[in-house]
C-alpha cells in the first residue's frame, strides 16, 4: 500500500467527488409552513425515514435552513420545483458554497 | 368547524355553509391571482403576444405571487431566471389546478351530512398544498415575516379591523391543515405514498 498518494490521483478523486454531487437543494425557514407539513413533505417526497425527516425539519426551523438533497443541477431543479409545488421555499446552489 | 377525521377511507371535516363559502372564495381568489398574471385581458393582439412570450416566465411583480413562485437562487439572478423559464408555467398551472380542486372540495357535498367536507386520500396532497398556497398569500398580505409575527396575529386587538377576516381565514386554514396533514402523515408511515419519491436523497 503506497504511503504517499500521487498528487494527480488526489486531484482526480477530488474532481470525481465534485462531479458526483455538485449541487444542493436548500429549504429555508418561513413563518407559515407547519412543522407537520414540512415533515410530511420530507418523508413522502424524498423518502427520508421519520427520524431524518424530523431532524431536517428541526434544522430548517431552528437554524433557518437545511440541505435536503444533493446531486446534478438537473436533479436539483426537479427537487426545487417540487418543493415550490408544496409551497416550501427552496433554492439550489453549488455544493460547498 | 370540526377538524379532519378518517371516515370511510377519506378525510372528512365539518364546516358551516358560511365557512365553506369564505374558504372556497379564498381558494378561488388565489387561483385567479395565478391565472390572471398569466393571461392579460386585452384586445391588443400584439400586446397579448408579447405577454405570452415574456410574462409567464417573468419574475412576478406581486410579492404574494412571488411567494408562490419564489426565486430558485438567492445570489445568481441568471440561474433564477433560467429556472423560471423552465418551470414557472408548469408551477402556475399545477398550483392553479390544485386551488380549483380545493375550491371544488369546499363546494361539493358528497358526504352523508351536508356539513361534511370530504377529501379523498388521492386528493389529500393536492388539497394540503393548495391550503399552504392560500396561507402563504394571506401571510404576505398581513406582513408576516417572522415566527413571532405569525403567533402575534391571533392577538386581534393588535390587528386592524380590515384585516381581521384575513386573520380568521388564516387561522381556520392553519387549524384544518394541521388536522389533515397529521392524518396524512400517520397514513404515509403505515403505507408509503405511492410513486411520490421523485427526489434524490441527500
Amino acid at each position: 500500500m503506497p504511503v504517499i498518494t500521487a498528487p494527480q490521483e488526489t486531484a482526480e478523486a477530488a474532481t470525481a467527488a465534485a462531479v458526483a454531487d455538485p449541487w444542493v437543494t436548500i429549504v429555508w425557514n418561513d413563518p407559515v409552513n407547519l412543522m407537520t407539513y414540512v415533515t410530511y413533505v420530507f418523508e413522502t417526497y424524498f423518502g427520508h425515514p421519520r427520524a431524518k425527516a424530523e431532524k431536517l425539519m428541526q434544522q430548517v426551523h431552528q437554524e433557518g435552513r437545511a440541505v435536503v438533497s444533493t446531486g446534478s443541477l438537473e436533479k436539483m431543479e426537479v427537487d426545487v420545483q417540487a418543493m415550490h409545488g408544496f409551497g416550501l421555499w427552496a433554492t439550489l446552489q453549488r455544493s460547498g458554497q | 368547524m370540526k377538524p379532519f377525521r378518517r371516515t370511510r377511507g377519506a378525510y372528512v371535516a365539518r364546516l358551516t355553509d358560511d365557512e365553506r363559502d369564505v374558504l372556497a372564495s379564498a381558494a378561488s381568489d388565489v387561483a385567479s391571482m395565478l391565472e390572471d398574471d398569466e393571461a392579460p385581458e386585452t384586445d391588443d393582439l400584439l400586446a397579448g403576444l408579447a405577454h405570452d412570450l415574456e410574462r409567464p416566465t417573468a419574475r412576478p411583480s406581486d410579492p404574494a405571487v412571488r411567494r408562490l413562485l419564489p426565486d430558485a437562487s438567492r445570489d445568481d439572478d441568471e440561474l433564477a431566471a433560467e429556472f423560471r423559464r423552465l418551470t414557472q408555467a408548469d408551477l402556475r398551472a399545477s398550483k392553479s389546478a390544485g386551488l380549483r380542486r380545493l375550491e371544488a372540495v369546499l363546494t361539493d357535498r358528497p358526504g352523508r351530512k351536508p356539513s361534511e367536507v370530504v377529501v379523498e386520500r388521492g386528493d389529500a396532497r393536492t388539497v394540503a398544498a393548495a391550503i399552504t398556497d392560500i396561507r402563504l398569500v394571506i401571510a404576505e398580505r398581513l406582513g408576516i415575516r417572522t415566527d413571532e409575527q405569525a403567533e402575534a396575529i391571533y392577538d386581534l386587538t393588535a390587528v386592524p379591523v380590515g384585516a381581521r377576516q384575513l386573520v380568521a381565514i388564516y387561522g381556520a386554514l392553519s387549524w384544518l391543515q394541521e388536522s389533515l396533514v397529521t392524518l396524512m402523515l400517520d397514513d404515509a408511515r403505515v403505507t408509503p405514498v405511492d410513486g411520490s419519491s421523485g427526489g434524490s436523497s441527500g
